[in-house]
């Protein structure tokens, strides 16, 4: 391997386009040529994950000497990559910032674009997609690597027209660009696109079922689906395509077919999600309490959401205390059947949703539930009010439809009920193993 | 990785990469100590502690000082610039979520 390495190597290539072949030739490189710091560096930025601390900084200290000696962007590559292996993203995003200060829009650095986000600080966001938008102007429009990242850029800033465009221009350069089909997803979800983004989704994953976001591009399939009531397909997503651990999308999907008064994919074990919560670190992040309190919601556990929203409250975190909490708590009441201390609480909240991290299409849901809970209280105006957003934007809002119905007329299920449907099996899931 | 696979790239981007390389600001030390040592760095995007400014947590007695170590013991020798005694932070786990740009599927 020469020293530079780059968009023009396969396995970054294919890393970049979160490809199913990426991990594989990954390996093959990091084998065939074990003096590079940087293929075992990424190696461990993919799978890292899996090793003990001591193992994941050993491998770490060995990829930084080989690289060293090779030189400073190389070692600078790996030095990132022990920053986000050991999840400081704070640390991970500044030392960005000098890389791409001194080798401007390299995209193996790119791969750990992510920790701006993950930092939790919208200050960092929003310098994170500055930093995005730089590299594009400078790498220029024929980059799908950074057409595809500043798409996903400007659909989180709803700037949708914008991610179309940029992701429909990287995947023409690039066809195989899995960041640029998963920005489309994006965009599509805001512009309710329903059948169309279905279709197009499945013919990328068709071309590539080992692509590392299959699990994750057939959630956003199956919102279209919920989009326009399609909701026997969205239940055979989450029942076939998400893997066991993919508790938030299993909930996330669930909760939704929960609210308009449809039958639940697969549950998830709430032994799992208790477990998730007790485990070292597993409240450590806003977003990810929060998926795993949508999935207390989906199982009716209102004990185990009051608990929760107890220890959110007793947080020194202001996310947690401030939002996080009620929402919990919002989300006890209504599978408590009180949609009115719902409403209290959730409309109250405003813009602060947002610091329940993760993204547009992934915070959606706690609106979804003001919704539902409005429209359970007889206020159909400010349920209508609420939505009327979505309903002149999106070409499919079926769900939306439904939502200010209060889940009338539909399949009947409630969310207050106990045993809606079966668990998830473990061993059924396709992508179980994944 | 092969000759072959490695041919595949595109001109106009390696052009770009060429010169960004050249108009790069030459001469700092890249990836060698680019984090200062010591507890307290201020972070280069916000203000705060870049260090403690984590939405994750760290577990047991671990601590993050951010401290750049040589020769700590960890393969020794020629690791200076790598933060060897930082620990790895639990962030919690739902699964895949959707910032996860990038993140491991095995």
């Amino acid at each position: 391997m020469a020293s530079e390495v780059s968009l023009e190597d396969a396995a970054v290539r294919e890393l970049l386009a979160l490809s199913g072949r990426g991990l594989p030739l990954l390996r093959e490189w990091a084998s065939e040529d074990p003096r590079s710091g940087v293929a075992r560096a990424l190696l461990m930025l993919a799978t890292g994950d899996g090793l003990s601390d001591e193992a994941l900084k050993q491998e770490l200290v060995v990829a930084y000497q080989d690289a060293r000696a090779v030189g400073p962007r190389q070692a600078s590559l790996v030095h990132g990559v022990f920053l986000h292996t050991h999840r400081h993203y704070r640390l991970t995003a500044d030392h960005l910032v000098r890389h791409f200060a001194q080798w401007p829009t390299d995209e193996v650095a790119g791969l750990m674009l992510g920790a701006f986000h993950d930092c939790g600080d919208p200050a960092y966001r929003e310098h994170g997609d500055a930093l995005v938008e730089k590299q594009y102007a400078l790498a220029g429009p024929d980059n799908w690597a950074w057409a595809g990242w500043l798409a996903s850029a400007r659909a989180e800033q709803g700037r949708v027209d914008e991610a179309h465009e940029l992701a429909e221009r990287a995947l023409a350069r690039h066809p195989r660009s899995g960041v640029a089909a998963h920005a489309r997803a994006h965009a599509e979800h805001e512009l309710g696109a329903g059948p169309a983004a279905v279709a197009f989704l499945d013919r990328w994953l068709a071309t590539d079922p080992g692509a590392m976001n299959f699990g994750h591009l057939n959630w956003h399939a199956a919102l279209q689906s919920i989009a326009c009531g399609d909701f026997p397909d969205a239940r055979r997503r989450a029942d076939t395509a998400l893997a066991h651990s993919d508790v938030g999308m299993r909930a996330a999907t669930n909760w939704r077919l929960l609210l308009i008064g449809q039958s639940p994919a697969g549950r998830c074990d709430p032994g799992l999600v208790r477990e998730l919560l007790a485990a070292p670190g597993g409240m450590a992040e806003v977003f990810h309490t929060f998926n795993l309190a949508l999935a207390l919601a989906v199982e009716a556990a209102t004990d185990d959401l009051h608990v929760l929203a107890g220890r959110a409250a007793a947080d020194d975190r202001p996310d947690y205390r401030d939002v996080l909490a009620p929402v919990a708590e919002a989300l006890a009441h209504l599978t408590g059947g009180r949609p009115r201390a719902a409403v209290d609480l959730l409309a109250g909240l405003g813009e602060r949703v947002e610091r329940l991290g993760g993204v547009r299409v992934e915070r959606e849901i706690v609106q979804d539930t003001l919704a539902r809970a409005l429209a359970d209280i007889g206020e159909h105006a400010r349920a209508a009010d609420l939505l009327h957003h979505r309903v002149t934007t999106r070409r499919h809002h079926t769900y939306e439809d439904l939502l200010l119905t209060g889940g009338e007329n539909a399949g009947g299920a409630q969310l207050v009920q106990q045993g809606r449907a079966p668990r998830a099996d473990p061993h059924a899931s396709s992508a179980g193993s994944r | 990785m092969s000759a072959e696979t490695r041919s595949m790239g595109n001109g106009a981007e390696k052009a770009v990469r060429r010169t960004a390389m050249v108009s790069a600001v030459v001469g700092a030390a890249a990836g060698v100590a680019l984090i200062p040592a010591g507890a307290a760095q201020a972070s280069v995007v916000g203000i705060g502690n870049a260090v403690f400014g984590n939405t994750c947590v760290l577990q047991g007695d671990a601590q993050a000082t951010g401290s750049t170590v040589s020769g700590s013991g960890a393969g020794g020798g020629n690791n200076v610039g790598l933060p060897l005694n930082l620990s790895r932070q639990q962030c919690g786990n739902s699964g895949i979520v959707c910032t996860a740009l990038f993140r491991a599927s095995v």
